[in-house]
């Protein structure tokens, strides 16, 4: 039932604010990126919530524009391709059930604002990985709510 | 888990030149050994590899030459025959990597020319002097998935090469090379190279024996404490071998004893069987030190695979750069209030729908 920091051994899934801050080519994550690269050859993992929030952005956009134009369409293709060049991990039942103790135990102003991160913690556990993200407080809440299954959750915490 | 260390369907496929500049070939079969040289400008790494063989096809010739024991580099060139048949204005080209050997080294190598060749942006210059072969070569870059997956290769045939240098060891790669021997393997080489070295591991099981020592080592059983247990003899299985590293420590800092009743009247009886430990580390971290691990040898390497070896900054800069370079092609071309849209965290409301704008990239 902790948050302990990850060390160079963990296996990381990106958590999707990071996923944002290396789209948007900040240089903090690009050096993170390219350290976790040396030394596990291979990017972090993403979960499935992520490609579902990464995918969900351009729906959005899709149905303000009443489709999407040739740009954003280009933007789109290179996000299912960076999706195909990750490992993407599933919401599986080990996850489903880790996901349902800790959400159960939130408030509901919280299950509101961090399903999605609580979704991405609960198949990070299940997959043995921890997350790298930028939002150690909202982590770290949900940390609080681990089951006796998974008790640690391990954070790498990336910005600036 | 599996991972696929020599697959059915090799993972070296073949880099085909998008452009090429060459001038006429002269085909003859050259003197045994003449070398065929392959530079890669970007990287400092040249190959000057013997040609095995060198066949010539319809509008074409096939050279082979050998990378290293084991790894071959096979040249395929095509064109247009002039000047009697015997020359060839070259007009195609591909290169591919062939192992026909199965050891650590030659996984290492090819892996790593592998990479080198899909990482790639300039043009690659190949030459062999004697027949007037003078290519200038561009290559498709390789999926930058293609590429983390050769790393990963190199990255397991290196560690497999020390770990048979510092122990005597000899290995050979099957088909695959299973996940518990990945980690087996991953483990062994820090104890050789860093001797010292710390790893998240939240229930690290301990080889301890029904002694005295041990029973008076582990108090307090009951509740969490620093641990410094050993000496332990830890010899993990790797490819079926036990590979011995020598007496260890392993510490962690705030330990707790799964099952402490059980193992104590265990440990009571004091007639030195082996006892699995099971310790909850809190913090999720162990530290293990291995201070009479063998040890490589001052110079492990020849200049071929040290010539490799040093590549690695230089592949994980250029892999860095190929993925920095697809995350930012996800926005590129979107206005500031798009990317806005597009990045925005779904919340639910307090009637639990999605609002879109709720945390837009906060």
């Amino acid at each position: 039932m902790a948050i302990v920091p990850a060390l160079d051994d963990t296996l990381l899934v990106l958590d999707t604010d990071v996923l944002t801050d290396w789209r948007y080519r900040k240089p903090h994550t690009q050096q993170a990126i390219r350290n976790y690269l040396s030394r596990h050859g291979r990017l972090p993992a993403l979960t499935a919530i992520t490609v579902f929030e990464a995918l969900k952005g351009f729906e959005a956009l899709a149905s303000r524009l009443a489709g999407l134009d040739d740009r954003a369409r280009k933007d789109l293709t290179a996000t299912e391709e960076l999706i195909q060049s990750s490992d993407v991990l599933p919401f599986d039942q080990k996850a489903a059930a880790i996901a349902a103790y800790s959400f159960a135990r939130l408030s509901q102003s919280e299950r509101n604002k961090h399903w999605c991160d609580l979704m991405t913690v609960a198949i990070a556990l299940s997959h043995g990985h921890g997350v790298a993200t930028r939002n150690q407080s909202d982590f770290e809440r949900i940390g609080q709510y681990l089951p006796d299954s998974h008790p640690l959750l391990y954070l790498a915490i990336w910005k600036s | 888990m599996r991972i696929s260390a020599v697959p059915d369907e090799s993972p070296y496929t073949p880099l085909t030149a998008s452009r090429l500049v060459g001038s006429p070939v002269t085909i003859t079969q050259p003197d045994s050994g003449i070398p065929l040289y392959l530079a890669v400008p970007g990287f400092p790494f040249e190959l000057k590899a013997p040609i095995i063989s060198l066949r010539p096809a319809h509008n074409a010739v096939v050279i082979q030459a050998a990378v290293d024991r084991g790894v071959r580099v096979v040249l395929s060139v095509e064109g247009t025959l002039i000047e009697g048949k015997d020359r060839l204005q070259p007009e195609q080209a591909n290169l591919r990597i062939e192992l026909d050997g199965d050891r650590p080294r030659c996984e290492f190598v090819a892996a790593t020319l592998h990479a080198v060749l899909g990482l790639a942006t300039e043009k690659v210059q190949c030459q062999v002097p004697e027949i007037g072969l003078d290519l200038t070569m561009s290559f498709e870059l390789s999926p930058p998935r293609l590429v983390s997956q050769m790393l990963r290769r190199r990255q397991l045939g290196y560690r497999l090469m020390v770990i048979e240098r510092a122990t005597g060891t000899r290995f050979t790669l099957s088909e695959s090379v299973s996940g518990a021997d990945a980690v087996a393997a991953d483990f062994i080489y820090h104890a050789l190279v860093d001797r010292s070295f710390v790893k998240s591991v939240a229930k690290p099981v301990v080889p301890a024996r029904a002694t005295p020592m041990w029973l008076s080592q582990l108090t307090p059983y009951d509740r969490v404490a620093f641990r410094k247990l050993g000496p332990v003899h830890i010899a993990p299985q790797l490819f079926g071998q036990p590979i011995a590293l020598g007496p260890a420590t392993v510490i962690i800092e705030r330990g707790k004893i799964q099952r402490p009743a059980e193992i104590r009247r265990e440990l009571e009886l004091a007639d030195g069987h082996p006892v699995d430990l099971e310790i909850q580390s809190c913090d999720g971290r162990v530290k293990y030190e291995f201070p009479e691990a063998p040890h490589l040898p001052a110079n492990p390497w020849d200049p071929t695979v040290k010539a490799l070896v040093d590549l690695e900054p230089k592949l994980a800069d250029r892999l860095a750069e190929r993925y920095h370079a697809l995350a930012a092609a996800t926005l590129a071309d979107l206005t500031e209030e798009e990317k806005q849209l597009v990045t925005a965290r779904p919340e639910l409301t307090e009637d639990g729908f999605l609002d879109d704008h709720a945390r837009e990239n906060d």
